[in-house]
This record gives C-alpha cells, sequence and structure tokens, in this order.
C-alpha cells in the first residue's frame, strides 16, 4: 500500500510520456478505401450447435470441403458496397443452411467411427502389456523401421477418432436444449401466417403479450395462458385486451406444431412465446 | 505474500460466484422463450350466416342484417366474411355453442350468430352472439328491439359490436358522412350540402338552395354541422341543425370568415378570418358569440383543428416561408413548427384519438394524403394523385375519407376512403360526383 501510489504514479508518467513519443508528428491519412459492411451475426443465442469441427485432409477427397468454406467467407463480401439497408435476416438464414450442410458430414462421421474401432484395437495391440524397457526400445526400432507415412497415418486416424467424438458431442449438445435456428424460424414463419399484428392500434409498439404454451408430443396445444394476464386484465387500454385475444388465438390457430423436432420433445414441451410488435417504416 | 494469497483467495471466490451464477441462470432459461415481433395483417376470416328467425314474416329482415353486416365487416378492411356457401353448420338454436370444429375446418376465426324474433306488428327483436372459434368463448352477446323502418341502423350497431370486440376500439358504421354534391362541369360547377350513411346508403340534400357550399365540419358531440357559404357574396360561416334544419349565421365578421370547426366539447368554434388582408385564427363561443384572437403572426395562419382533449391546436401557416403545420396551445401560446418537409401541407385535422394529424400535402404537381405524430415525427404518406385533399376522420380514428379528383374538364370528384396504415383504398359510394366529406361522430 505504500509503494502503491509512486509506482501507480511512476507507471502513469511512464505511459503518459511514452505517448508523446509514439504519438508525435501529424497523423498521416491512409488511402481512402471502400467500406465494404460486414454483418457479423453471432448465432450463439438462436443456436447451441458449435461450428463444425475441421478435419484435417487425408485424402484428395475431403478437400472439396475447402471451396465450400472460403465461399462463406466470400458470400457477404460480394454484395455491392452500395448503401446496405438494415441487416435483414438474410445473412442468419445462409448460417443456417451452412449449418444443415453439415448433417451428411456428421452422418459420415459415424461411418468413421465405425471405421476408426479397429485402430484403436491395433493401437492396443502395439502398446506394451507391462512397463518393460528392452521392450520399449525395441518398440521405438520398430517404429523407426515402420514407413513414416504410415505412422503419420495412425496419428491422423486417432486424431479423426477426436473429430469424431466431437461431432458426437456437438450432436448431443444440439439436440439438448433448445431448438436450432431453422425450427426457430419454421415456428416464427408460421406464427406469421397465424397472427395478426395489431399495427393499427394505437401505439402497438407497447402491446406485448408474453404467452405460455404447453404442447404434446403430436404438436397439439395442451394449455395456452397468459403469463401475466393480471397485468391485461386490469390493463386501462382496451387494444391490450384484443391484443391478447389473439396471441392467444394465433396460438391455438398455428396447432398443430408438428414440424418441430419430435426427438427434442423436452425442448419444446414448455416455451413462452413473447408476441413483441415491431413495425418497420 | 500474504497480499497475494488474499487476492487470490478473493479472485477464486469471484470465480466461484460467477460459475455459480452463471450455472443458475442458464437453469433458469432452460425453457424456451422465444420472440414473434412479425405478424400478418391479413384481414380476420368470420363468418356471418344469416341470422335465424322461427317466424317467416321476418325472414327477409335476418337476411338483410346479415347482409349489412357482413358488407360492414368487409369494407373495414380488417374482416373477411366467408361465403354462406361453404358453411357446415347450420345453426337451429342460437342459444347453443356453435360446433367449433365444424367452423375451423372452413377456417372461420370468428362467427356471428344472431336471430330475429317478432315481437308485434311494428316491433322487432334482433339478438347475436359472437364466437371466438379457436379460443372456443363467446366474446359478446346483444339485443337490440326496434322498428322493421330502422332495421339499417340496427345493423351497423351489430357490425359496431362486432368490430369493438374484435379491435378493442369503437366502431363507426353507425355514422354518416356530410359531401357536397357537384353537378356540372368543373367551371360552372353546383354544389350543395347533402348527406348520406357512411356505406353511401340514403342519400338526401341538406340544403334546398343552389348557392356555393363549401368545407362542411360535424359537432364531435352532435348532429350539427358548420360550414362556409358564399350565400351572402362575402363567405361566411354558418350553423345547420341536421335534426331540426334550422340555420344560422355565425357571427357578422368585418371581412371573411372561412375554415370553421368545432372543439371537442362541441361548445366553440376554431375558425380563420381575414382582416386588413391579415389572416389568423380566432376561438368563438357559440354560446354567447365572444371571439378570441389566437394568433397574430403576419403570415397566413388557417385552417386550425383541437386536439381531441382540447389543449392543443394543429394549423397552417406560411409565416416560415412556405404553408407548414404548426402546434400551439388551446390560448395560442407555444407555438412550435412540426413539419419540415419540402412540400406545402394544407388542411391538417387531428385524429379523435389524439394520436395522429392527418393533412393534405402538395409537392411537385402531385398531391398526397398522409399522417404525422403531434410531435412532428413520424410523418408516413398514405395515398396520392393528382387532386387528393379534405382528410376527414372516422369517429375512432381508424379510417380516413377524403375527396379526389381526377384531371380533365370533365374530370370526375369523388369522396374516397383509406385506412390509416395506407392499406384499404376504397371509393365511397355517393349519388353523383362529390367532394369535401366530413365524417359525423356515431350516432346515439
Amino acid at each position: 500500500m505504500k509503494f502503491g501510489v509512486p509506482i501507480s504514479l511512476l507507471l502513469h508518467t511512464t505511459l503518459i510520456g511514452s505517448g508523446f513519443f509514439v504519438f508525435t508528428g501529424a497523423p498521416t491519412l491512409l488511402d481512402q478505401q471502400k467500406i465494404i459492411p460486414i454483418d457479423i451475426v453471432a448465432i450463439s443465442e438462436q443456436t447451441n450447435i458449435q461450428a463444425t469441427v475441421k478435419r484435417p485432409i487425408i485424402e484428395a477427397e475431403p478437400i472439396v470441403e475447402a471451396p465450400t468454406s472460403q465461399e462463406e467467407v466470400e458470400a457477404p463480401i460480394v454484395p455491392d458496397p452500395a448503401p446496405v439497408p438494415t441487416p435483414d435476416p438474410v445473412p442468419v438464414i445462409t448460417e443456417e443452411v451452412d449449418i444443415s450442410d453439415t448433417r451428411p458430414n456428421q452422418k459420415s462421421a459415424e461411418v468413421v467411427e465405425a471405421e476408426v474401432d479397429p485402430v484403436e484395437e491395433t493401437e492396443t495391440e502395439d502398446e506394451p502389456a507391462s512397463f518393460d524397457l528392452d521392450n520399449l526400445s525395441a518398440l521405438i526400432d520398430r517404429s523407426r523401421d515402420e514407413q513414416p507415412s504410415n505412422s503419420q497415418q495412425r496419428i491422423l486416424q486417432s486424431e479423426e477418432t477426436l473429430y469424431a467424438f466431437a461431432d458426437v458431442t456437438r450432436n448431443a449438445a444440439g439436440a439438448g436444449n433448445g431448438l436450432s435456428l431453422s425450427e426457430t424460424d419454421a415456428l416464427r414463419s408460421a406464427m406469421y401466417k397465424c397472427w395478426r399484428i395489431p399495427a393499427d392500434a394505437k401505439d402497438p409498439e407497447s402491446l406485448i403479450v408474453p404467452v405460455d404454451v404447453k404442447l404434446h408430443r403430436d404438436g397439439h396445444v395442451a394449455s395456452v395462458n397468459l403469463k401475466n394476464s393480471a397485468a391485461v386484465n386490469n390493463s386501462s387500454n382496451p387494444y391490450m385486451v384484443v391484443a391478447a385475444e389473439n396471441a392467444l388465438r394465433a396460438v391455438s390457430k398455428c396447432a398443430p406444431y408438428d414440424f418441430l423436432p419430435a426427438e427434442r420433445y423436452d425442448s419444446w414441451k414448455q416455451m413462452t412465446l413473447t408476441f413483441r410488435p415491431v413495425l418497420s417504416q | 505474500m500474504t497480499m497475494l494469497s488474499i487476492y487470490m483467495r478473493s479472485a477464486f471466490r469471484f470465480l466461484f460466484v460467477t460459475i455459480g451464477a452463471l450455472f443458475f441462470s442458464g437453469v433458469a432459461s432452460a425453457q424456451l422463450s422465444i420472440d414473434i415481433t412479425e405478424g400478418n395483417l391479413e384481414p380476420l376470416p368470420i363468418a356471418v350466416p344469416d341470422f335465424i328467425t322461427t317466424d317467416n314474416r321476418v325472414a327477409a329482415i335476418g337476411q338483410q342484417v346479415a347482409e349489412i353486416v357482413r358488407a360492414d365487416l368487409e369494407r373495414s378492411g380488417l374482416f373477411k366474411p366467408l361465403d354462406p356457401a361453404s358453411f357446415i353448420e347450420t345453426q337451429t338454436n342460437v342459444d347453443y355453442e356453435p360446433s367449433f370444429g365444424d367452423w375451423r375446418v372452413i377456417k372461420a376465426e370468428a362467427l356471428v350468430s344472431g336471430r330475429i324474433v317478432r315481437e308485434s306488428d311494428a316491433r322487432v327483436r334482433v339478438e347475436f352472439r359472437l364466437w371466438d372459434i379457436f379460443g372456443e368463448k363467446q366474446l359478446t352477446g346483444l339485443r337490440f328491439a326496434t322498428t322493421p323502418d330502422n332495421i339499417r341502423r340496427i345493423s351497423h350497431k351489430v357490425s359496431d359490436a362486432i368490430y369493438q370486440s374484435l379491435t378493442g376500439e369503437a366502431g363507426y358504421f353507425d355514422s354518416r358522412i356530410v359531401f357536397i354534391d357537384e353537378q356540372g362541369p368543373k367551371t360552372n360547377r353546383k354544389k350543395r350540402l347533402a348527406i348520406m350513411d357512411q356505406d353511401g346508403a340514403s342519400p338526401q340534400y341538406l340544403l334546398a338552395g343552389s348557392d356555393i357550399v363549401l368545407t362542411p365540419r360535424f359537432s364531435p358531440n352532435s348532429q350539427k354541422i358548420t360550414f362556409m357559404s358564399y350565400e351572402n357574396i362575402v363567405p361566411q360561416v354558418y350553423l345547420l341543425d341536421i335534426e331540426t334544419g334550422r340555420r344560422e349565421l355565425l357571427g357578422n365578421f368585418p371581412g371573411m370568415t372561412f375554415s370553421p370547426r368545432f372543439a371537442p366539447d362541441g361548445e366553440s368554434l376554431i375558425l380563420s378570418m381575414i382582416e386588413r388582408g391579415n389572416s389568423d385564427i380566432y376561438v368563438m363561443n357559440l354560446k354567447n358569440r365572444s371571439t378570441t384572437r389566437l394568433t397574430s403572426d403576419p403570415g397566413i395562419d388557417v385552417s386550425g383543428s383541437f386536439s381531441p382533449d382540447g389543449r392543443k391546436v394543429i394549423f397552417n401557416s406560411d409565416r416560415g416561408g412556405s404553408p407548414q403545420l404548426y402546434v400551439m396551445n388551446a390560448d395560442g401560446s407555444g407555438v412550435k413548427r412540426i413539419t419540415f418537409g419540402k412540400g406545402r401541407y394544407s388542411a391538417p385535422v387531428w385524429s379523435p384519438r389524439g394520436d395522429l394529424i392527418a393533412f393534405t400535402k402538395s409537392e411537385g404537381g402531385q398531391f398526397s394524403i398522409g399522417v404525422i405524430k403531434p410531435d412532428g415525427s413520424g410523418e408516413r404518406q398514405l395515398t396520392s394523385g393528382y387532386l387528393v385533399e379534405g382528410p376527414t376522420w372516422s369517429p375512432n380514428g381508424r379510417v380516413i375519407a377524403f375527396s379526389k379528383e381526377t384531371r380533365g374538364r370533365n374530370g370526375s370528384s369523388e369522396v374516397w376512403s383509406i385506412d390509416l396504415t395506407g392499406r384499404n383504398l376504397r371509393k365511397v359510394g355517393t349519388p353523383g360526383k362529390a367532394s369535401d366529406p366530413a365524417w359525423s361522430p356515431v350516432l346515439p
């Protein structure tokens, strides 16, 4: 504590002093370049599926993956730098397409898994039964004899098991909770058809109605209730009552929700839909 | 060293608390929660079967009521009455719940089931229930008794009740529109004051004479109108009681008076008067006929209109160089300009709901009807044309009627209406050429 102030002073003066040296002279203006707006859309809030793990290139075939991932990077740059209006949900959809694209890979990952097992067996065969120095040195010698490419292949294959495992955990995480972006989108688009937005009410954006929905496994509505019915009933705003009725009607009207994935029933058997009118002008 | 260990310990504690908080927040938000922000603006499918009756003498009335209700709801743009031919269930008693499934199949979201009961030769009873098909419950149920010749109004009342129940705001079907009936070519046109139901039914002239009459305006709470007439060479403002036909000249002003409009309480009028070449806005108390001057600017100040709470006035002034809209307090203080657009703004009128102001705008040889919030934000154009002007609000502030003229010497002049969202543009049926509509309050 005693030295705190001097140390702080020293550090600050050093910092400020160095600033004088670093920032001396007029800043040179860089060439003006066209600004290409790119939206970086975080999808972590929408989905918990993790990005695919990139596989090492073992053979010529998997290289096909590379261009697709490059395209992905290039895609947002392609649009002309003319004024890009509000960020519309299109980028999100492209993301979603990418995710679904990876699904065939997951299947192939399962196939890889099947292939992987024998490799592990061979590895266990190679491993010494007990810790014996002679044996170990012999083993090292033998491994030297082996073709380098062969041992590399083995390492790659064992890495492959890691990736396969990553994919499995990825699937599990995806199945664990929440809906994927495409499923949320499907729900939203269904609601778009069923919900009449109170655009012509007075101050429509204040008419926010959260609704608790319980669904049966077949997608039919088990119950639908206002999350805070007291607030709606006590509201002096006559539009609020109608907005609440419209929200409830929309949920009933959209049934059955059979487009939601049955295997993840646990994640959507109970949900809160918040009807929040957003008017674009 | 001890300091370091303390720091370490507190850092660990912080870490644990953070992880714990994250864990619990994860548990709390495990239930799926989705925001629905986009919905459609499709009209609501509604089934209105003919009202049933057990007495054949009033069967025609049951049909007529259902037809008027269907037409009212359809014209509002908010409802889509379904074709009665598609109905599966034929109700024989409106006191039982309908079979909701049968109505869901034909995609009806609401059902109006009604009945006509003949009470005597001169009296019928109209009853109806409005059902929410998906909510499987009754939303409203009403009963009206009337004479058979009053059936149009009762039908409009039924429509109003349905409208109110499904939109949350009062209907406007049981109201009338005053307009200027025009005859002859543009160069020599006769303009007469006339009135009709808001759906164009039963039009009639209000004044017998052939004097040129302009800018009729309804009182917000009685069946009185004020208008400007060229009866005395100098145009002046008159008051007319529609029920009694009594007409009177309002005050004997030295100059020309025009653009009158009622205050929300109906007790006073806001009008413009030209005195010594300068036009200003005045308020006239209708009881004692005293006038108060609100503006005293050398610019042209015209077309005053009160806010529904009577505390503010919107008006049109060219004090800034071109005609723009200004808001001031009801006593003339606190003038604030709210439009800064390129065009010329005119004929502002405050919505009965209070949230918007409708106006006419001309820019680049094109006229348009628009709305703007009283603070000057959210200006929107609803419709445009060669000549569209003179907006008037429906009593519930959701629809705007206006006059529309087409180009040419024999161009027609018509009354049209549009929803405040800019949808549902429709022609209002008038007997001939018509202009300058003014919407009445809902009839008592």
